[in-house]
C-alpha cells in the first residue's frame, strides 16, 4: 500500500493490478525466488550459447587468458589484445619448436623479429615468413610505405598468400596511397583461411579498437564491417555487430556495395538464403564489379543444385574481375565438371587477353585443349607457360606440370621443390613429387614424399594412396596403408566393394 | 430450432466456463498442423501471419485464463475478460474456416495435378513456428494458366531450397469446396532452363542444354536445325558437336550425326574428332572411309591410343588380322597394360 503524501497532495494514478502485483511479491516469496530461478536459467542459457561461439583462442594458453578475454568481453580491444600478447609469449617461452619470429612479433622485439629474418633471408631469398616478419616490424613501426614493400614482394611470390593480404589491409587501412583495403581484405577473406593464426588475431583486435576509437562522424564503418567479418571467424556472436556495422555504412554511403555483401554473407551464415540473395543483389546494384557478390550468388544457387544460375553468376564475376585466378578458376572447375572444354578455351583465352602473364589461366587453356584433342595447341601453350613467372606455389605447381609435360623432367622436380619451399603446409606439392618419383622408380624418395603427404591430408580416395602402399615390402607402411577395410569401408564403401571378389 | 436454442445458450455457458479456451487451443494447433501441411495455394499473402497472430492469441487467453484460476483475487482479471472474449472469438472462427479446409481436402475427388511455375520472388515469414510453422512465400507464375502471380506458403525444407528465378514443379490437388492446395515443391531443372532461354539470356551453354534437353524428347530435326545454326556461329565447337552426334547416333539417327559432324571434320584436323567421325561413319557402313579417318588420327597424335584401338577393333570386324595385329601391336607398346590380351 502506498502511504499518504503530506500537505493533502493525492497519491500518484496507479493501476490495481500492479499494486496487487507489487504486495504480492512482499507477501510471497516463493514468487521472488521463481522469478530469480528464470533470470538465473536465462544467465546460463546466455553463458552457454556464449561459450558455444568463441574459439579456444579466447582463453588463452591452458585457460590462462581470463582477464584478456574479460577485456574483449567488455569491448576493450587493444587492451585484451595486449593482454593476449604477454599470456601467450609466457607460455610459448616455455615451449618446444616454437617459431623465434612468433614469440618476436608477441614481445615486439622488432629488433630480434629483424635479425632472425635478415638471417633467414640470406639462406632463402624469397622466404614469406622473412618477409612477413620484417612487414609486422615495419608496420608497427607505422612505416607503412616500407612494410607495403614488404607484402609487395610477397604477393609477388604468393599472390594469396592471406597472411600479407591482411597485413596489406591494415597498412591500406592506415596510408590509403598503399592500396584499397576492401580488395585486400576480400582476397583473404574469401580464402576461408584468413587470420586463423595467433598474429593476425592480435593484429585485427587492435585494428578494430583504433578504428572505433575515432569520433563517430569520422568512423569508417565499412571497414570497420569487414574487420568485425575477420572477428567472426572466431567468435560468431559477432553476427550481430557485423549487421550494424553494415547498416551504419549504407547509411552513411561508406561503401554500400560491401556493406550490402557483408549482410548478405551474415543472412547465409545464418540460414536465410532469400536475405542473403536480396543482399547480394543489392551489393551489385550499388558496385556493378563486386565480383565476390556475383560468385556468392552462384554459391546460393549451387546449394540448391541450379548448375545453370550457379554458371550465369560465376560467369558474371569472371566478368566483373577479369583476371582473378579466384573467379575464373571457379569459373574452370565449373565447365570442367560439365566438359565444356570449348567454353573453358574461350574464356581463358579472354583472361590472357586481359592479362596476358597469368600462368593459372594457360594452366587451364592447355588442359583444356589437350582434352578436346588439340594436341598441337596444347604444347604450345605449355612452352608458354614454361616463360611465364609462377605468383604462388599453385602456379608452381602448374608450371611443374606443364615442364613435366613437354619432357623437362628436372625443370618439374625442382619447381615443386620451390613450392614446398614457398609455402611448407600444402600437401599437393609432396603428392606430386611422391607420383614423379614413383614413375621414376626411385622409390625411397617416393615413399618419403608419400609419408609428408599422407600426414598432411593429402590423400582423400583410396585409389590415390594404395599404389605407395605396395612399395613397403619390407617394411612397415605408414598408418594410412593399415587401415582395417571396416574403417575404409565407412568412408569409401562402393571403393572396397568394387575391389573384393 | 431446438437445436439452435440449445447451441445459442451453450456457447456464453462454454466461454464463462472458461472450457472453450483450452479446446481453442488445442483445435487451433491441430487444424494449423493440418493446413500447414497441405500449405494453400491461395493470392492471401498475409496467411501466415494470421496463422501466427492467432495461435498467439490462444496461448495468451489461455494464460489469462490460468492466471485468472491461480489468482488470490480474482476480480482484477474482470478488466480483461472482453478480450478473452474476443480472443475466443477469433480462433473460433479461423476453427471454423480450418476445418472447413480440412473437410474440402479430404471430400476431394479430382485426381492431383504436377505442374511447372516460375518462382518470381521469395519473402520469409514474419515470425518463424519452427517446422510447424510456414517459414515464406514464394510468388510463383504457374505455366499454361493465367498470367495472374499465385502464393503458396511454404515450410522451412521447401523454403531453403529454392530461390527466386528457380523452375519448381508441384502438385496441386483441387479441394472440393473449390480451395486448391499443393505439395511436393521441388526444383525443375527443365523448367529453368526453359525460363532462362526465354529470357533472351543469349548464352552457348544454355543453347547447349536446350539442345541437349530436345534430344532427350527424340525432336531431331529442331535439334538439328538448332545445331546448325549454332555451329554457323560456333565453328570450333567440336566436343559438342561430337557430344551431339554421338547421342543421336545412339538414338538410332546415324545418318543425321554423320550430316551433322561431315562439315565438321572436313574443316578441323582434331584427333577426338576423327577418332569418333570415324567410328560413327564406320557404324553407317562405309568401313573404309572410317578407317581413313581412324589412320588419319595416328598420323595426327601417334602417341595416343584410342585411335589404334580402335583401328584394331575395325581390321577386325572386317575380318583383315594382319593389320588389326599391327594396331594392336602399336596399342601394347604405348599402353604396356594390354600385353596380356596381345599373348592371347
Amino acid at each position: 500500500m502506498l502511504s499518504p503524501l503530506p500537505y493533502g497532495i493525492p497519491p500518484p494514478v496507479t493501476l490495481p493490478f500492479v499494486d496487487k502485483l507489487v504486495s504480492l511479491i512482499r507477501r510471497r516469496g516463493v514468487i521472488l525466488t521463481l522469478c530469480m530461478v528464470i533470470a538465473g536459467s536465462l544467465a546460463g542459457y546466455y553463458v552457454v550459447q556464449r561459450v558455444m561461439q568463441l574459439d579456444p583462442i579466447f582463453y588463452g594458453p591452458d585457460a590462462k587468458s581470463l582477464k584478456a578475454f574479460a577485456l574483449y568481453e567488455f569491448g576493450a580491444y587493444s587492451r585484451a589484445a595486449e593482454q593476449y600478447r604477454i599470456d601467450y609469449a609466457e607460455y610459448l617461452q616455455s615451449q618446444q619448436d616454437v617459431p623465434p619470429e612468433l614469440l618476436a612479433f608477441l614481445r615486439r622485439d622488432s629488433e630480434g623479429a629483424s635479425q632472425w629474418a635478415q638471417q633467414e633471408l640470406t639462406g632463402n631469398p624469397n622466404s614469406v615468413e622473412a618477409l612477413l616478419a620484417l612487414a609486422r616490424v615495419a608496420y608497427e613501426h607505422k612505416e607503412y610505405a616500407t612494410a607495403a614493400d614488404y607484402t609487395r614482394r610477397i604477393l609477388t611470390l604468393y599472390w594469396d598468400n592471406t597472411d600479407a593480404l591482411l597485413l596489406a589491409a591494415f597498412i591500406a587501412t592506415w596510408d590509403p596511397s598503399q592500396g584499397d583495403p576492401f580488395r585486400y581484405l576480400d582476397m583473404a577473406l574469401r580464402t576461408g583461411t584468413a587470420a586463423r593464426n595467433l598474429p593476425s588475431f592480435i593484429q585485427v583486435l587492435e585494428i578494430v579498437s583504433q578504428l572505433q576509437s575515432q569520433p563517430r562522424s569520422e568512423r569508417r564503418y565499412g571497414l570497420l564491417m569487414v574487420y568485425h567479418r575477420i572477428l567472426m571467424i572466431h567468435d560468431t556472436g559477432m553476427a550481430n555487430r557485423v549487421m550494424a556495422m553494415a547498416r551504419r555504412a549504407i547509411a552513411k554511403g561508406d561503401h554500400p556495395g560491401e556493406g550490402f555483401y557483408g549482410m548478405g554473407v551474415i543472412f547465409e551464415k545464418t540460414g536465410r538464403p532469400h536475405k542473403a540473395l536480396e543482399a547480394y543483389q543489392n551489393a551489385v546494384r550499388a558496385d556493378p564489379h563486386h565480383a565476390s557478390a556475383y560468385y556468392a550468388t552462384a554459391r546460393l544457387y549451387s546449394k540448391r543444385q541450379d548448375d545453370l544460375h550457379q554458371y550465369l553468376f560465376l560467369k558474371e564475376a569472371a566478368k566483373a574481375a577479369p583476371a582473378d585466378p579466384f573467379h575464373f578458376s571457379a569459373l574452370y572447375h565449373r565447365l570442367a565438371h560439365k566438359q565444356e572444354w570449348y567454353a573453358i578455351t574461350r574464356f581463358m583465352h579472354a583472361v590472357i587477353e586481359t592479362d596476358p602473364g597469368n600462368l593459372t589461366a594457360h594452366a587451364h587453356l592447355a588442359w583444356a585443349l589437350e582434352t578436346m584433342g588439340e594436341h598441337g595447341r596444347s604444347q604450345q601453350v605449355l612452352h608458354q607457360i614454361l616463360a611465364l613467372a609462377a605468383r604462388s606455389p599453385k602456379e608452381l605447381e602448374s608450371k611443374s606440370w606443364a615442364a613435366r609435360r613437354v619432357g623437362d623432367e628436372g625443370q618439374g622436380e625442382a619447381l615443386l621443390q620451390r613450392s614446398i619451399l614457398l609455402d611448407r603446409e600444402r600437401p599437393n606439392p609432396h603428392r606430386e613429387l611422391a607420383r614423379f618419383y614413383k614413375d621414376k622408380g626411385r622409390i625411397a624418395e617416393a615413399r618419403k614424399e608419400f609419408e609428408i603427404a599422407a600426414q598432411m591430408g593429402g590423400y582423400d580416395n583410396p585409389n590415390q594412396w594404395l599404389g605407395y602402399c605396395a612399395l613397403y615390402a619390407n617394411e612397415r607402411p605408414p598408418s594410412i596403408c593399415t587401415q582395417d577395410k571396416a574403417a575404409l569401408s565407412r568412408a569409401y564403401g562402393t571403393v572396397i566393394q568394387a575391389s573384393e571378389p | 430450432m431446438k437445436l439452435f436454442n440449445w447451441i445459442g445458450t451453450l456457447i456464453p455457458n462454454l466461454f464463462r466456463w472458461g472450457i472453450i479456451s483450452r479446446w481453442l487451443i488445442a483445435l487451433c494447433l491441430w487444424v494449423s498442423a493440418i493446413q500447414l501441411t497441405y500449405p494453400v495455394l491461395s493470392p492471401w499473402s498475409l496467411m501466415g501471419t494470421i496463422t501466427t497472430t492467432v495461435v498467439a492469441l490462444c496461448l495468451l487467453v489461455l494464460l489469462i485464463r490460468i492466471a485468472e484460476r491461480i489468482s488470490p483475487n480474482r476480480h482484477m482479471w474482470m478488466i480483461v475478460r472482453p478480450f478473452l472474449h474476443v480472443g475466443d472469438f477469433v480462433a473460433l472462427a479461423y476453427i471454423v474456416c480450418g476445418v472447413g479446409l480440412y473437410l474440402n481436402g479430404i471430400l476431394a475427388t479430382a485426381p492431383p495435378q504436377r505442374h511447372v511455375a516460375e518462382v518470381l520472388t521469395a519473402a520469409e515469414e514474419p515470425i518463424s513456428l519452427g517446422p510447424w510453422g510456414p517459414a515464406g512465400h514464394l510468388q510463383i507464375m504457374l505455366q499454361g494458366a493465367d498470367a495472374v502471380p499465385q502464393y503458396v506458403f511454404v515450410d522451412d525444407r521447401v523454403f531453403q531450397r529454392i530461390l527466386p528465378g528457380q523452375g519448381i514443379s508441384l502438385v496441386i490437388y483441387e479441394g472440393a469446396f473449390g480451395v486448391r492446395w499443393v505439395d511436393a515443391i521441388v526444383p525443375d531443372y527443365a523448367k529453368t532452363l526453359a525460363m532462362l532461354v526465354e529470357k533472351g539470356i543469349h548464352d552457348p551453354m544454355l543453347r547447349k542444354q536446350a539442345m541437349m534437353s530436345d534430344l532427350a524428347e527424340q525432336r531431331f530435326e529442331k535439334v538439328f536445325r538448332q545445331a546448325q545454326q549454332y555451329f554457323d556461329e560456333e565453328p570450333d565447337e567440336i566436343a559438342f558437336a561430337m557430344s551431339l552426334a554421338g547421342t543421336i547416333g545412339q538414338l538410332g539417327q546415324r545418318a543425321l550425326a554423320v550430316q551433322l559432324l561431315e562439315p565438321m571434320a572436313n574443316n578441323h584436323a582434331n584427333y577426338k574428332l576423327y577418332c569418333t567421325f570415324g567410328v560413327l561413319i564406320r557404324d553407317t557402313g562405309d568401313v573404309q572411309k572410317g578407317i581413313e579417318y581412324l589412320n588419319a588420327a595416328t598420323r595426327m597424335n601417334p602417341q595416343a591410343t584410342e585411335a589404334y584401338y580402335l583401328l584394331e577393333h575395325t581390321y577386325k570386324q572386317i575380318g583383315q588380322k594382319d593389320e588389326a595385329h599391327l594396331a594392336f601391336t602399336k596399342l601394347v607398346e604405348l599402353e604396356p597394360r594390354y600385353h596380356a590380351l596381345l599373348q592371347q
